[in-house]
């Protein structure tokens, strides 16, 4: 089960501590989705550090990262050190953090953003999802941010997406329906990959 | 009823002066602490206060001071170059009494720096920032749950001490949200500042009470008085002589001192403590061979604190201020000789190490874990000076060190 030694797991005395990297362009609304999984994390009674990477001036279109620690134990570093989840919407977002992913790091690109070839693409266990795409097939386009998270926690099992759900409505209120629906398709799209690929999991089990 | 926010430190420092009483701000936006000029914007004028967007941070400062002899409990926020603008009307609110809080989100200078990543170099400007001999008061949290429960203490203690009180938060605190158990409305202790009574033509607006802070009356009511940025006697008039002089700038520093106790307290922290009693040590009183005294504050202090949980074998105490000034010299001073060594770990080329070199007195050797490249100083460069195998400052090796420093080599 991915999320077993993750926050939420019980085995043994394997540390808690969960740590992830939500990254793409400035405007995607990836500070916002750490925001809503801290939120979450919060509402299942588990401890949570959300931070955003200084970059100088973030703005529309630069690179952006959302950084976010999930534990059962209080957080003493409030950074990512060796990533266990990486979702990245853009090469760059990739190319910059994949040499702060743990060993059998859950990983999930954006399959029309960065490349499943050559240099630069993720090797081994990388899930390519169509998160970008989607939500402008779907109109969703703002709420692009949902649908990768969706897809994060499906694929993690880090938090249940009761959780999330219930964080989406009370940060959006009246706007919630969209995102909602933003963030059923992306776990939705990543229920059928995992379905329909077989064992490329790589979800840190 | 307690409730669960996930807040940014910003955020945090932001609700904790409003249920602290703060009703006037005035300043001007600078990243890294925009966010609580914003939410101030937002909440203060909704609860019938006042927030002023000024034409810089000199002017902010004296609204500050205006606004605070006027009656409110008035705030600021700003990071380091506006920190160096206010420096002036700082004084002038050491000098006149006026209680204020000023948020310095602090980011890498000098000047401009590295806008605007993160950096702990304001320390000894929030000491000697202002000229002259006075007093000064910082509060420093580590986490966004003291963002609110510090900033409601350094309007407790400016309205107490009658004083500008600090708090010194950073790019790393400010920006990050986490869980604040949000104490219910009504709960807080809030201070008041001292206020006369009796006959108006008999105050004696610098006539100081038992604790050496005299009571402030409001601009506008019935006590009448005079406030300058020069020495004065108890009636608030200009005086020259050196009986007067001397006597205040004795008791502006003795109000901070001979209120000690009610300065926020360091916390004290080792890894039996930590991780609770799987993980047991030799009791008090045994001395395990070793043993180092980490000193941090704020952001770097987290860094310090993971060091403990990732070496659980290994014996180490964290000293953490939360008033970084006066610095908690008695607490930190009783804990050396306990120890074999003490490391300090701040991010900038080392300001508090000076401070901890003074308490410790040559007892102990003394290294430091320094960084101020704009990037958060991470547990395995602490770790490495707690070992021993480094020492950031220069001339000041581990080598050098070798017959007390740790044991990691």
């Amino acid at each position: 089960m991915p999320g077993k030694d993750g926050p939420r797991g019980t085995e043994g005395m394997r540390p808690s501590r969960w740590e992830a990297i939500l990254a793409g362009e400035g405007g995607q609304g990836l500070v916002v989705a750490g925001i809503v999984l801290g939120e979450a994390a919060i509402l299942e009674g588990l401890e949570a550090v959300q931070s955003q990477w200084v970059l100088g001036s973030a703005t529309r279109g630069s690179l952006s990262r959302s950084e976010v620690v999930i534990s059962r134990d209080p957080i003493a570093f409030p950074r990512v050190r060796r990533a266990g989840a990486l979702l990245a919407l853009t090469r760059a977002a990739f190319e910059r953090h994949r040499d702060l992913l743990a060993p059998e790091a859950l990983v999930i690109v954006d399959e029309d953003h960065v490349p499943g070839a050559g240099p630069g693409a993720p090797e081994g266990v990388a899930h390519r999802l169509p998160v970008v795409r989607t939500a402008g097939e779907l109109g969703l386009a703002r709420s692009t941010n949902m649908i990768a998270l969706g897809a994060l926690v499906a694929l993690s099992g880090v938090l249940e997406h009761g959780s999330i759900e219930r964080a989406i409505m009370a940060r959006f209120g009246a706007k919630a329906i969209p995102n909602l629906e933003a963030y059923r398709t992306g776990a939705r799209l990543a229920g059928a990959r995992l379905a329909g690929a077989g064992p490329a999991g790589g979800a840190g089990s | 009823m307690t409730r669960k926010a996930f807040w940014q430190g910003n955020e945090a420092v932001l609700e904790g002066a409003v249920a602290a009483g703060a009703r006037f701000y005035a300043g001007y936006p600078i990243t890294p602490s925009s966010e609580i000029a914003e939410l101030a914007s937002r909440r203060l004028p909704a609860l019938g206060g006042v927030f002023i967007q000024m034409e810089d941070e000199i002017a902010s400062m004296a609204a500050l001071v205006g606004a605070s002899l006027a009656g409110a409990k008035a705030f600021t926020a700003t990071s380091g170059p506006g920190f160096s603008l206010m420096q002036e009307n700082i004084g002038l609110a050491i000098m006149v009494e006026a209680p204020c809080v000023v948020i310095n989100v602090m980011r890498s200078g000098p000047s401009t720096g590295l806008a605007t990543k993160p950096a702990q170099a304001d320390v000894m400007q929030a000491r000697w920032g202002t000229h002259g001999d006075h007093p000064a008061v910082a509060l420093v949290p580590a986490s966004v749950s003291e963002c609110f429960s510090l900033t409601v203490a350094a309007f407790n203690l400016a309205e107490r001490l009658r004083m500008p009180v600090f708090v010194l938060s950073d790019e790393i605190i400010g920006h990050m949200r986490e869980r604040v158990e949000v104490p219910p409305e009504g709960s807080l202790e809030i201070w008041e500042r001292p206020r006369p009574s009796g006959d108006p033509s008999e105050y004696r607006p610098y006539r100081p009470g038992p604790d050496g802070v005299p009571p402030l009356a409001e601009f506008g009511g019935p006590y009448v008085f005079h406030a300058t940025s020069s020495m004065h006697d108890e009636r608030g008039v200009s005086a020259n002589d050196a009986g007067t002089a001397a006597a205040l700038i004795a008791r502006l520093g003795a109000k901070v001192l001979r209120n000690w106790e009610l300065l926020p307290p360091p916390e004290i922290v080792d890894t039996a403590s930590l991780l609770g009693s799987g993980h047991d040590r030799p009791g008090k009183g045994a001395k395990p061979a070793g043993g180092v005294l980490l000193v941090a504050f704020g952001s770097s202090a987290r860094s310090a604190r993971q060091v403990l949980v990732d070496h659980p074998e290994r014996f180490v105490t964290l000293f953490r201020p939360r008033t970084l000034w006066p610095f908690p010299e008695a607490e930190l001073s009783a804990l050396v000789e306990d120890h074999e060594s003490v490391v300090v770990a701040e991010m900038n080329t080392g300001q508090l190490v000076l401070e901890a070199e003074r308490v410790v007195a040559g007892r102990r050797p003394v290294r430091a874990a320094l960084r101020s490249d704009g990037e958060i100083i991470t547990p395995e460069e602490i770790w490495e000076v707690v070992c021993g195998r480094r020492d950031a400052r220069a001339g000041r090796t581990g080598e050098s060190w070798s017959g007390t420093g740790g044991s990691g080599r």
